[in-house]
């Protein structure tokens, strides 16, 4: 029992469900399937507001977007033909494959963003497809890019405000993607998790995103290892460089799970990995 | 707050703290064993949703599936065709205090065969 709540709340539009979260500040949290927040309910919460009737349960293909509500589910992410035509699936890949369906059928997509995991899988993936986060406020919508959208420890830019949807530009038919997770089981968290997206002209690496999550406080991008496959044929000297540039520039935290070194040799080998994946 | 659930075909009206997880009240109520039940036709783990989340929404617990008319089909392809999944994953997650096989077997073992339907 979470004695600390004294309201729940169903909104019936966005604009009612906001001036309830400017009502209670940051006392009251929006709440969907509740994966991410109902086992750790925050002390000082008083007040959740169900945003799962607010139709923002959907996967829209437009013409150079898709769009998924910030309420779809883990498993409709995972099963949806337009998220595995992004980049051969890269997102798909990453929507907790190794978890229970009863847990993926309630976890959602904006659930997984909001609740800035450092460990979640989905975060490196958009990461690397160049998404960006609509959020909705009481003075006007915002579009957060998400390589700005994640800004410490389990805080987002989110802020005083409800994440209505992400948009995710759809990628040159050329782009292929991977997303690797290591854990102890697929049903743990990822010690470290990677996804990658390029383009291929001709052989050549043309736009290269590639993202890792579980190594600090929140997923990033490495432009530095990305640099060290433009304009190169995907080669194995051209892997082993980027797979190097990968261990050498992480930082890892260092958890009960395992060493910054052992983060750090990991990071590389699923870099390379991923990489040979798409090579192939 | 008052909460307004159909467990099992049946409307259950009552006043809850907000902050009750859907599993204590199922339990409280006598309904279930199982961390796992199906709201809305999708497999949920109850023990990580609160009650209030299940308002005005219908609820159908595994031991309520057992108990199915014999002209319906088995509740393992009931699982499988209606909510697309493995009736194994009733059994063993890790942290839950799921039913054990035996008793899912037990279960399962007092409707007549699968292959009847």
């Amino acid at each position: 029992m979470f004695r600390q709540l004294e309201e729940f709340v169903y909104p019936q539009s966005l604009t009612e469900a906001l001036q309830k979260q400017h009502e209670y500040g940051e006392a009251a949290a929006p709440i969907a399937g509740g994966t991410e927040i109902v086992p750790d309910l925050p002390l000082n919460l008083r007040c959740l507001i169900d945003v799962t009737r607010l139709g923002l349960n959907y996967i829209d293909e437009m013409p150079d977007e898709v769009r998924i509500g910030a309420t779809t589910t883990m498993e409709q992410v995972a099963v949806s033909p337009a998220v595995a035509k992004l980049a051969n699936g890269v997102l798909s890949a990453s929507c907790c494959q190794g978890w229970p369906k009863p847990v993926r059928n309630a976890a959602t997509l904006g659930g997984n963003l909001v609740g800035a995991g450092p460990f979640a899988d989905t975060p490196p993936a958009l990461l690397a497809l160049d998404a960006e986060a609509v959020v909705a406020r009481l003075e006007a919508e915002e579009q957060i890019p998400l390589h700005a959208f994640f800004l410490d420890y389990r805080r987002t830019a989110v802020g005083q405000g409800i994440l209505r949807e992400v948009r995710i530009p759809r990628p040159s038919p050329w782009a292929r993607g991977a997303f690797l997770k290591f854990g102890r089981s697929a049903v743990d968290q990822a010690l470290v998790n990677v996804a990658v997206v390029l383009e291929l002209e001709g052989g050549i690496c043309r736009r290269v995103r590639l993202a890792l999550g579980a190594l600090g406080r929140v997923p990033l991008r490495l432009p530095e290892a990305e640099a060290a496959l433009l304009g190169r044929p995907l080669d194995p000297d051209a892997i082993d460089a980027a797979a190097a540039m990968v261990s050498e520039r992480v930082e890892p935290t260092i958890d009960l799970r395992a060493s910054a070194d052992y983060r750090r040799e990991l990071a590389g080998a699923l870099t390379r990995q991923a990489l040979i994946q798409l090579a192939s | 707050m008052q909460l307004h659930i159909e467990i099992n075909g049946v409307s259950h009206q009552s006043d809850q703290a907000p902050g009750l997880p859907l599993h204590d009240l199922l339990r409280a109520l006598g309904l279930t064993r199982s961390p796992l039940v199906i709201l809305d036709g999708r497999v949920i783990d109850s023990q990580l949703c609160l009650a209030m989340q299940a308002q005005g929404r219908r609820l159908v617990t595994l031991e309520a599936l057992a108990a199915f008319p014999a002209d319906l089909p088995h509740p393992a392809w009931r699982l499988q065709l209606e909510c697309s999944v493995d009736p194994r994953e009733f059994v063993g997650l890790p942290g839950s205090e799921s039913m054990s096989l035996e008793d899912v077997t037990a279960l399962l073992g007092q409707l007549p065969s699968p292959a009847l339907h």
